[in-house]
């Protein structure tokens, strides 16, 4: 016997047996359930102007259908692609993985440090770091996209900003091994989507803040 | 006379003459006239249902800013022929526990009721599917045929043997009677003032003048509105399809039914949504008679009364991707409680208007 189960009576309102104690409240015009009280006493007048109300209300319905009819169209058919629309998705969007290169040093951002192999709930990247110091770099940095979840933890938890995640949403491979990205690939993405999205000068000012905790000087 | 009419009657006299020369006899000419336009009366139908279905997605589409199908040929217009290939190709099923002639007769009977409404149709002056079924009763005979619609439903509903089929075929059958009675009502209106139950005559009354149209006059427009109510009522279309509403019944009473069956229940219901476009131009919107006043075109008043047509089962589409779907006791409350009594005064108010002539 659960709690909404039909043998048990339904939760009745106790101002709305007051109400019917004082004789108030009529059954709904419609339903007849007696515990959804009806808004007014049903005279002629009343009546006659819920067919009036109505009758408005169903015009007034179909004027909104009306104009959506001419209303352009959203549907996107996604192999044939108008050129004059934008396709690529908005900002923030998670899709294909990048490394980004820093313009002065014409370097890769990264310094090997695992804290994104760490985070990474997948465990879907995989890095081989070399040197130490300020000369740490990867080697080997690989991401399986058919095991990432794209849950953007690496990215948030990147402490120089080196990892990113590209709009590019057409990542279909025919094998699993196809999937994997290596750190030429990586690399190149970054360098085609991050450069042009983001100038020299910002992308230095952007770097610092994000390493110094938010403190832009 | 229209040419359409001088054509055939010349088509004819050449039959004839041909069943003379060969020696068959004329009984058999007739016979073969018959089939012909039965054959054509099951072509227009199917031709109407496709074009109509096609137009039913498109509408819908649009309404809800999508662009519907576009794949089958140029904005994909092969659609629903594509779709009833598919349909001829597939298993016919039939449950193990169904009454198997019930299940197949209640498409039979459907599509049969949908085919006896376009007998009395005019499609221009002086043509009907045989030129003694230009009946005196056309309207009573019209209406009384597209009752037996109902068999249809409630035999499929019944011996499909499945509680969604009952449910539907049950609910198709009240709701059929009750909006019967209005949709008669507000036809009596037409006739009152026709003075006459024959269709074609009831064109020939309005074929003057565009002003002429019955849905000019005031006192019908009680008559009107009713009727588009409840014709909307009869085809089972949304805001009034519970017999078959998808989102309680899956599909109602043809549920159980695949492949040709299935589409022989599609067929009638468009064809009968077509029929009644037919009867609303002739009733109101002065069937084949020309707006602009007449020419010398062949096959004129077939074309007008077809877009006349055309515009009654648009609108209804409109109306169907507008509404929400009422419910049982809402809908039995409309045909009872309110288009009926309306019914009774808009043929009061016609009666009161028409004494002084």
């Amino acid at each position: 016997m659960g709690k909404n189960s039909p043998t048990q009576p339904r939760f009745i309102p106790r101002r709305v047996i007051e109400a019917r104690a004082r004789g108030e409240y009529l059954p709904s015009l419609s339903t007849g359930t007696p515990d959804v009280p009806g808004r007014q006493e049903v005279t002629a007048f009343t009546f006659l102007w819920a067919i009036v109300e109505g009758a408005w209300t169903v015009v007034v319905g179909h004027w909104v259908t009306f104009k959506n009819f001419w209303r352009r169209k959203v549907t996107e058919q996604y192999p044939y692609r108008n050129p004059e629309r934008n396709w690529k998705p908005r900002p923030g969007y998670r899709g294909d993985f990048a490394l980004i290169t820093d313009r002065r040093t014409g370097r890769l951002r990264c310094t090997a440090c695992m804290q994104c192999a760490n985070i990474c709930p997948a465990g879907c990247i995989w890095i081989v770091g070399e040197g130490r110091g300020k000369d740490r770099h990867p080697v080997k940095f690989s991401i399986d996209a058919g095991l990432c979840m794209y849950c953007w933890l690496c990215v948030e938890t990147c402490p120089f900003r080196a990892l990113t995640m590209t709009p590019d949403y057409e990542t279909a491979a025919a094998r699993p091994e196809d999937l994997i990205r290596d750190i030429e690939y990586l690399r190149t993405r970054g360098l085609e989507y991050h450069e042009p999205l983001m100038p020299i000068e910002e992308s230095a000012q952007d770097t610092r803040q994000h390493a110094t905790g938010g403190d832009p000087s | 006379m229209s040419d359409l009419a001088q054509w055939l009657q010349l088509l004819r006299r050449y039959a004839d003459a041909m069943a003379g020369r060969w020696h068959i006899p004329l009984l058999a000419n007739d016979f073969l006239a018959w089939l012909g336009a039965g054959i054509f009366l099951l072509a227009l139908i199917t031709i109407v249902s496709l074009v109509a279905i096609y137009l039913e997605r498109k509408v819908s589409g649009y309404i809800q800013s999508r662009l519907g199908p576009v794949r089958a040929g140029p904005i994909g217009i092969f659609q629903t022929i594509l779709d009833a290939l598919k349909l001829l190709q597939k298993e016919d099923i039939v449950p193990a526990a169904a009454d198997w002639r019930l299940h197949l007769l209640g498409p039979v009977i459907f599509m049969t009721a949908t085919l006896m409404m376009f007998a009395v149709i005019p499609w221009d002056r002086g043509i009907n599917v045989a030129r003694w079924l230009d009946l005196e009763i056309g309207l009573l005979y019209l209406v009384a045929v597209s009752g037996i619609g109902v068999i249809g439903i409630v035999a499929g509903g019944w011996g499909s043997n499945n509680k969604w089929s009952l449910l539907g075929a049950l609910r198709g059958a009240a709701q059929l009677i009750s909006y019967e009675i209005p949709f008669l009502l507000a036809a009596l209106c037409v006739v009152l003032l026709a003075g006459t139950l024959s269709l074609s005559d009831i064109v020939e009354r309005q074929q003057a003048f565009v002003t002429e149209w019955y849905i000019w006059r005031p006192i019908l427009w009680l008559a009107v509105a009713i009727f588009l109510i409840a014709g909307v009522a009869e085809v089972n279309r949304v805001p009034f399809d519970i017999p078959e509403a998808e989102s309680e019944l899956v599909a109602g009473f043809h549920t159980e039914y695949t492949g040709m069956k299935f589409a022989l229940y599609f067929l009638g219901e468009y064809g009968h949504l077509y029929v009644l476009g037919l009867l609303f131009s002739v009733l109101f919107l002065g069937g084949w008679a020309s707006p602009l006043g007449g020419s010398n075109l062949p096959f004129e008043g077939f074309i007008w009364l077809n877009l006349k047509a055309w515009a009654f089962v648009l609108a209804a589409m409109w109306i169907r991707w507008t509404l929400p779907r009422l419910r049982v006791d809402q809908l039995m409350e409309l045909a009872w409680k309110l288009l009926i009594p309306a019914g009774f005064v808009a043929l009061l108010v016609v009666s009161v208007a028409l004494i002084g002539t």
